[in-house]
């Protein structure tokens, strides 16, 4: 037997409540030191001094000041629901307004391509900002590293899906693709607030940035089907810059107002 | 009994507790203030022994622990009946803990030290507690809340997995890095007695 499969043992421990080892593990901390001290360690209980009684008297005090009734937050399959509506609702939107262009101009597997990517994305962070709103969810991908590998994704498709040539005009076509996404951004962000203030948020900075970057796919979207420039420096700085510029604006408003 | 005379005292089984909370929690909800109180007085041992640590002040647990029920008094809406409440109530305890320590790095960041301060720490290391905690909190934050949840609180992977917004395979990652550090010091720690 290993100190790896100690570990395994002590992962499925409850010390506090099972008072003997399995004979393997007797037989293995019989031969190692390392593993025999550990063991005994997590054995131990940690005394502290518990709370004051005239402390939880206060806190029970306080909780009765302002007990009612409350309504438990619906399923998260109903904020993801939610979540998307108001994606293909906005996005819908932009796209009737800006048009259907880039259908015009890009292969088919470069459409379907970054379309999949978006979808995905919104999908995959709907699910995460529902989870958030919940303390104690599962989370099957950290929220933080699904924001970066997102951020990261995104851009990565573009290159490897896109030509690489610099058109004339790239500052000003590129201005025009961002302040029409940011249109859709603005009350993209609204609208997911509004739905996420209704859980907890605990950590404001990574919500923000959650939503940022939803609401920064939402104008992404619009511009998938509207813009009719199909080259990945354009596509790489103004459409998927949008998501990361608003992800970041996100995260710092999240910060500044949890303080 | 283990060789420090340490007696492991047997606790309610787990399923039962965890049942038992959850109806405390929904009677909550409906405001029933009887099981309000009865969870603060279940619960606020347990999270004062998460809160605390050596780089707090008794009075700094306490303040986090008032906090900290606040903060689960006005969630407590977001609890979904049917749900684990262990990982529920800890997600909301670590994050009143890491808000406390920016507060205290902010306030710090701030202010000139006049003089060398030692407030009472929140725990007693007794002649027979062989400095489990000081150990722990000598841990990376992410491998000591996985070991102190799983250890001190006694909950299970996949619980510690959902207080900490994380998966099980990250929590079991990060407790098995915990114990070979803990080896280590554990074994320099007795080689540095010996040599005394």
């Amino acid at each position: 037997m290993s100190c790896k499969e100690i570990d395994e043992f002590l992962d499925d421990r409850v010390s506090r409540v099972e008072t003997s080892v399995p004979g393997w593990v007797a037989a293995h901390c019989r031969q190692c030191a390392r593993c025999q001290q550990l063991l005994e360690l997590l054995e131990t209980r940690v005394r502290i001094q518990p709370p004051p009684a005239d402390l939880l008297s206060r806190v029970d005090e306080v909780i009765a000041g302002s007990l009612r009734a409350v309504t438990p937050l619906s399923s998260a399959r109903s904020f993801v629901l939610g979540f998307l509506t108001i994606v293909v609702a906005l996005a819908g939107g932009g796209i009737v307004t800006m048009g259907v262009g880039a259908t015009r101009v890009m292969g088919i597997w470069q459409f379907a391509g970054v379309g999949s990517i978006l979808g995905a994305s919104a999908v995959l962070l709907a699910i995460s900002l529902s989870r958030q709103m919940a303390p104690g969810s599962q989370q099957k991908v950290r929220p933080a590293m699904l924001v970066f590998s997102l951020l990261a994704c995104f851009p990565l498709a573009l290159l490897l899906l896109f030509p690489w040539k610099l058109a004339g005009g790239f500052v000003s076509a590129g201005w025009h693709c961002a302040s029409a996404g940011l249109v859709l951004v603005v009350p993209a962000s609204v609208c997911f607030w509004f739905l996420v203030r209704r859980g907890a948020i605990l950590a404001p900075g990574l919500t923000g940035a959650t939503i940022g970057l939803l609401a920064g796919l939402v104008g992404a979207t619009a511009l998938h089907f509207g813009c009719e420039i199909a080259a990945a420096p354009h596509l790489v700085v103004w459409h998927a810059g949008l998501p990361v510029f608003s992800a970041l604006a996100g995260f710092l408003i999240g910060r500044l107002s949890g303080r | 009994m283990n060789s420090t005379g340490m007696v492991a005292e047997p606790v309610p089984e787990a399923g039962l507790r965890e049942q038992a909370l959850q109806e405390l929690m929904v009677r909550y909800q409906c405001a029933d203030q009887t099981a309000a109180g009865e969870l603060v007085r279940q619960l606020s041992p347990a999270l004062f022994r998460f809160l605390a640590g050596p780089s707090f002040t008794r009075g700094e647990a306490e303040d986090m622990l008032q906090d900290c029920w606040l903060r689960i008094h006005r969630a407590r809406h977001t609890y979904r009946p049917g749900k684990p409440v262990l990982p529920w109530i800890y997600a909301i305890a670590r994050h009143t803990r890491v808000d406390a320590f920016r507060r205290r790095r902010h306030i710090e960041s701030h202010e000139l030290a006049t003089d060398q301060y030692s407030g009472l720490a929140a725990h007693e290391e007794t002649p027979s507690d062989p400095g489990l905690f000081r150990l722990i909190e000598a841990l990376p934050e992410s491998q000591r809340d996985a070991i102190f949840m799983l250890k001190v609180c006694g909950m299970s992977l996949e619980e510690v997995a959902r207080a900490t917004s994380s998966t099980v395979g990250a929590v079991k990652q990060r407790a098995h890095r915990a114990y070979e550090k803990l080896r280590c010091k554990l074994n320099q720690a007795s080689h540095s007695s010996v040599k005394k």
